[in-house]
């Protein structure tokens, strides 16, 4: 390593640290620990309704049985195709650890082999079933991984709200969630998203609503959610997923969340 | 005409200075003048090139992008290489418009672990450079060398020319503005890499192709222009001796071009490749005008006229001719306009409004300027005894006749021959000269990767979710083992979601085929598309409702007429079967415009002719010697024409348009000379004295515009555009023939036939 490029090492990090110091904003950090924090309970059972849209406003939809637990600080998620019926039974298991370290797990059944394929180190930033919405958009980030910037308070459908600009600490984090930069919009009364928009390179933008939610037992929960990918004001396509059926913390059994219970179906 | 003259004597100085004025204010919209050099230019709006290749667009995902390929002759599979492609992928995924970038290092490589064999990964295929050893390396060289959906694509079979391609999400149908834009920052990441690799970066697509069209199109007009211009007025001066015998014709159709082109920006045309040439068009047909009427004035004022007369000698001996052949000008040109190639199109309403415009010039504007003349024009006396009159010519033709006849006749059938050797080429990039880069960067793909073109093949299974059938997908990997083999030169690599879907099937259930299953289809789609890194979709390989798949066809440079032939082929495979095939892409487009050139050059050819003959007959009133009086015209196209198939020159769109050039010029040579003709022999001179008189009086003038556009059209031989060069050598060449046959061939047919016809009387 010459001088030259040690000097650079030293002005790139000492930029990279003193960026992730300096653009971090107490009150917003704040306010995003509240979100994190925020209790979404421990078991939750969900039927899906996907709907995919062209630019053009073609749809198509899929029905999914989606069933999720808290294993600790980990997340069990598991997911049954209901419809259309050529991939009716696959189904997804994933294993989300919350250690940073650590690759997620996931598997899929395939019905039409009868054989369970283990898909490693699938990227977090890779597309939600071929939806808009990306994994990383549907699991909760490691809120040490941003910077955050209270941009404003503001409303969203009448409530009150802050708006909030997150910025990855490192190209890691950018190339998991796929983000430049994004823009979320928070409920005071409850901490719940209710917006974001998504900057990705090449100029694309993300917008993700939550416009309709409710709340169960004291916990709020997303009945409704768009994703929506725009270039400049151009839609190039949406996903809509749908929510019902919600079944809160009832009890779910460790066995559900297993390679072997996915190859039985529903 | 007395009147008309005195007229122009009471007002010459407000003709004089009107005319150009108006000219300049007109020509004030000219800075507004731009330059389109997209492809969609060429195509009617509502083409069928133009309608399929916009649904396929709307359909799949735009096909448009920027590619860069290079050669490192040591392999690309070492940390330099793969660090440049990995630095040029990321950066042009930063880049404004990009919609994803594909290279070899973000292949998502399909694939399972040794070790875990339930393992399916999807990978981009260079990751962590920095960690790679030489082994890894070298056993990624081997996996990619040998990888159909690569291999032949995204890198050469020998491992040392690989390609990485920006796609873009332009729309270019609201025209194309974003390229300058696109390249300067295209440029901004290759040339510093270049700087620092050493490698020589080639590259093309669609902006590529565009900055070069729109380059060319502009240095042609900017150089060839004023060079034309200076060419010709030097040529003037040379043959008049006289500073006003270069100046006035010169802005007679200085003042056409400037005109025609403001009335072009003001109805908001941009100019192309083709039009830019308008300038230059217009001096071929509005200078004969001014040289004839010039030519008279010159000699009369020579005989020792005064100038008021030689003005009033020459607009009356020369109104009836400048006014027929600005007549049959615009009739030429004006058939163009049937052309389904756009641009020729509007070229022919440029033009034909151009002769109509040069006409009333030549006709107001510069014999005002010649009453204004004041300097003396000294009588030349001297010149009697060796001035073209006097050169036997009239006795050579009636000595020689038939033996001329006989001369020309030889050469005719020789040289028509050819013509059955005739081939029309639409090829766009051979338009390019081949010093131009992007052909050079095109030759290069072709040489050491790919083929540089693509035929798009859609491929409609007739109901939605219907490219998961199992029976539709063995089709299309019927119909790539029957393509590969009937082409196996030209084409080099096809693609389609088939390969991905048998390498799913390969990978997970071992075996390298179409699945029989279709529900095993649907379920390797789902989880295809569930591991594609962001922006990595399959959107561009098959449409939303999965009832479309597309197969990318990458096809050598061939002649148009090849292919077709494989266009063809591949519409007539898909015929046969239950599925409802659309071939497409701009290679497939511009391959089809060789019909549309073919065309062109066909109806405006035979309608000029039709019209012409109509209108001979009706000013000369000759039925009998109707035949005659066309075939000075009908020749030098002819035999230009034949010249061009014995030597193996392709016939492109600039040659479609010298067709109607050279008539145009070569029935203005035919219709002076007959005017004059006609006139002398109804003054009862003999033969012989007939030709003296019409040399002196039209021959020099026809001589001269012979020479001046000749010259000025050879100039285009430096173009950097084939259809320029082939035009200006093309037009220059039947020129020269169309001299010949007008001073040689004509009055020979004319002394024997019309001779004879006499004499019987």
């Amino acid at each position: 390593m010459n001088i030259q490029k040690i000097a650079l090492t030293l002005t790139v990090g000492v930029a990279l640290l003193s960026n992730a110091l300096m653009a971090d904003d107490a009150k917003a950090r704040a306010i995003m620990e509240k979100v994190d924090a925020r209790d979404e309970g421990d078991t939750l059972e969900q039927d899906l309704l996907m709907t995919l849209i062209d630019s053009r406003g073609h749809k198509r939809t899929r029905n999914i049985k989606s069933y999720t637990k808290k294993h600790g600080q980990d997340d069990y998620q598991v997911m049954f195709f209901k419809s259309p019926a050529d991939v009716k039974n696959t189904a997804f298991l994933t294993y989300d650890y919350k250690d940073k370290n650590k690759d997620d797990d996931q598997w899929l059944y395939l019905p039409a082999l009868k054989k369970v394929k283990r898909i490693p180190g699938s990227d977090k930033s890779s597309s939600f079933m071929g939806s808009d919405f990306s994994y990383s958009d549907m699991t909760k980030t490691n809120i040490n991984d941003f910077n955050y910037k209270l941009l404003k308070e503001t409303k969203v459908r009448g409530h009150a709200a802050w708006m909030i600009e997150s910025i990855p600490r490192s190209k890691k984090v950018l190339k998991e969630t796929g983000y430049t930069k994004s823009i979320q919009i928070v409920r005071k009364d409850n901490y719940v998203i209710s917006r974001t928009i998504g900057f990705m390179r090449g100029g694309k933008k993300k917008y993700m609503d939550a416009p309709r939610i409710h709340k169960q037992s004291g916990i709020w929960i997303v009945d409704e959610m768009s994703m929506t990918t725009k270039k400049g004001k151009k839609t190039l396509h949406k996903t809509i997923m749908k929510f019902s059926n919600t079944k809160l913390n009832k009890p779910i059994s460790d066995s559900q969340f297993t390679t072997r219970r996915i190859q039985k179906g529903l | 005409m007395k009147q008309y003259i005195s007229f122009l004597q009471k007002f010459k100085w407000l003709i004089a200075i009107a005319v150009p004025l108006t000219v300049f204010l007109l020509a004030l919209n000219l800075k507004h003048l731009e330059i389109d050099g997209s492809y969609r230019i060429w195509f009617e709006k509502d083409s069928k090139s133009l309608t399929d290749y916009d649904n396929f667009r709307a359909d799949f995902s735009n096909d448009i992008g920027v590619s860069v390929i290079f050669k490192d002759e040591n392999g690309i599979f070492n940390k330099k290489a793969l660090g440049t492609i990995q630095r040029i992928t990321d950066a042009f995924w930063d880049m404004n418009h990009v919609d994803r970038v594909d290279s070899i290092t973000n292949y998502q490589y399909i694939h399972s672990d040794p070790e875990h064999p339930d393992d399916v990964l999807v990978d981009d295929f260079i990751e962590e450079l920095d960690e790679a050893t030489p082994e890894f390396l070298e056993k990624r060289k081997e996996i990619a060398t040998t990888d159909p959906i690569v291999v032949n694509s995204m890198i050469s079979k020998d491992g040392k020319t690989t390609m990485i391609f920006a796609r873009l999400d332009v729309d270019d149908k609201e025209g194309e503005n974003y390229t300058v834009e696109i390249m300067k920052n295209v440029r901004a990441i290759i040339d510093p890499e270049a700087n620092k690799t050493g490698y020589k970066f080639w590259l093309n697509g669609g902006p590529v192709s565009t900055e070069a069209f729109v380059k060319i199109a502009g240095d042609d007009a900017i150089t060839f222009t004023p060079l034309v211009l200076i060419v010709a007025m030097s040529l003037l001066y040379l043959l008049f001796r006289r500073a006003s015998g270069a100046i006035v014709p010169m802005f007679v159709v200085l003042f056409t071009f400037l005109s025609v082109l403001a009335i072009q920006v003001i109805l908001g045309y941009k100019l192309n490749n083709f039009t830019a040439n308008i300038p230059v068009f217009i001096v071929a047909i509005g200078i004969a005008d001014a040289v004839h009427i010039y030519s008279v004035w010159l000699t009369k004022r020579r005989d020792g006229l005064g100038n008021y007369d030689a003005v009033y000698e020459s607009i009356s001996k020369n109104f009836l001719p400048i006014l027929l052949t600005s007549m049959t000008t615009i009739v030429g040109f004006a058939t163009l306009t049937l052309s389904k190639v756009v641009p020729i199109a509007t070229l022919g309403i440029a033009t034909a409004s151009g002769a109509a415009l040069a006409f009333i010039i030549s006709i107001v504007w510069m014999p005002a300027v010649l009453l204004i003349l004041k300097k003396e024009v000294k009588p030349v006396t001297v010149k009697e005894g060796t001035s073209l009159g006097n050169l036997g010519y009239g006795d050579f033709i009636v000595r020689h006749d038939k033996k001329l006849i006989l001369f020309f006749t030889i050469i005719i059938a020789t040289i028509g021959w050819g013509l059955t050797y005739i081939k029309v080429d639409s090829n766009v990039i051979r338009y390019f000269d081949k010093e131009v880069e992007i052909r050079q960067s095109t030759e290069f793909n072709m040489d050491n990767l790919t083929g540089p073109l693509t035929y798009t093949i859609i491929v409609d299974s007739g109901e939605k979710n219907g490219i998961k059938e199992p029976e539709y997908l063995k089709t299309v990997q019927r119909f790539y083992n029957d393509y590969q083999a009937a082409f196996p030169k030209d084409i080099r690599h096809i693609s389609s979601l088939l390969d991905t879907i048998k390498r799913y099937n390969k990978i997970v259930n071992q075996k390298d085929e179409v699945p029989e299953n279709r529900n095993l289809i649907a379920q390797y789609l789902l989880l295809f598309t569930s591991s594609l890194a962001q922006g990595m979709e399959i959107t561009d390989k098959v449409d939303f409702y999965e009832q479309k798949l597309r197969i990318s066809v990458s096809t050598n440079i061939v002649d148009t007429t090849k292919d077709l032939e494989m266009i063809q082929y591949a519409q007539d495979w898909w015929d046969k079967t239950p599925y409802k095939a659309t071939v497409t892409g701009q290679a497939v487009m511009y391959a089809f415009m060789q019909k549309d050139i073919t065309e062109t050059l066909i109806y405006s050819l035979s309608l000029t002719i039709l019209i012409v003959s109509l209108m001979m007959l009706f000013i000369f009133r000759r039925l009998k010697i109707l035949w005659i009086l066309l075939l000075p015209n009908i020749l030098p196209v002819a035999l230009v024409l034949g010249l061009m198939g014995w030597l193996g020159l392709t016939v492109d769109m600039g040659v479609a348009i010298s067709g109607a050039i050279i008539i145009g010029v070569a029935v203005d040579d035919t219709i002076h000379f007959l005017v004059k003709y006609f006139e002398a022999r109804k003054r009862g001179l003999t033969m012989a004295e007939t030709f003296d008189e019409v040399l002196r009086y039209a021959g020099k003038a026809i001589l001269f515009t012979t020479i001046v556009l000749s010259g000025a059209f050879s100039i285009f031989a430096f173009s950097t555009f084939a259809p320029n060069q082939n035009f200006g050598i093309v037009t220059a060449a039947a020129l020269v023939i169309a001299l010949i046959t007008d001073l040689f061939l004509l009055p020979a047919l004319l002394s024997v036939f019309d001779n004879k016809k006499a004499e019987e009387k």
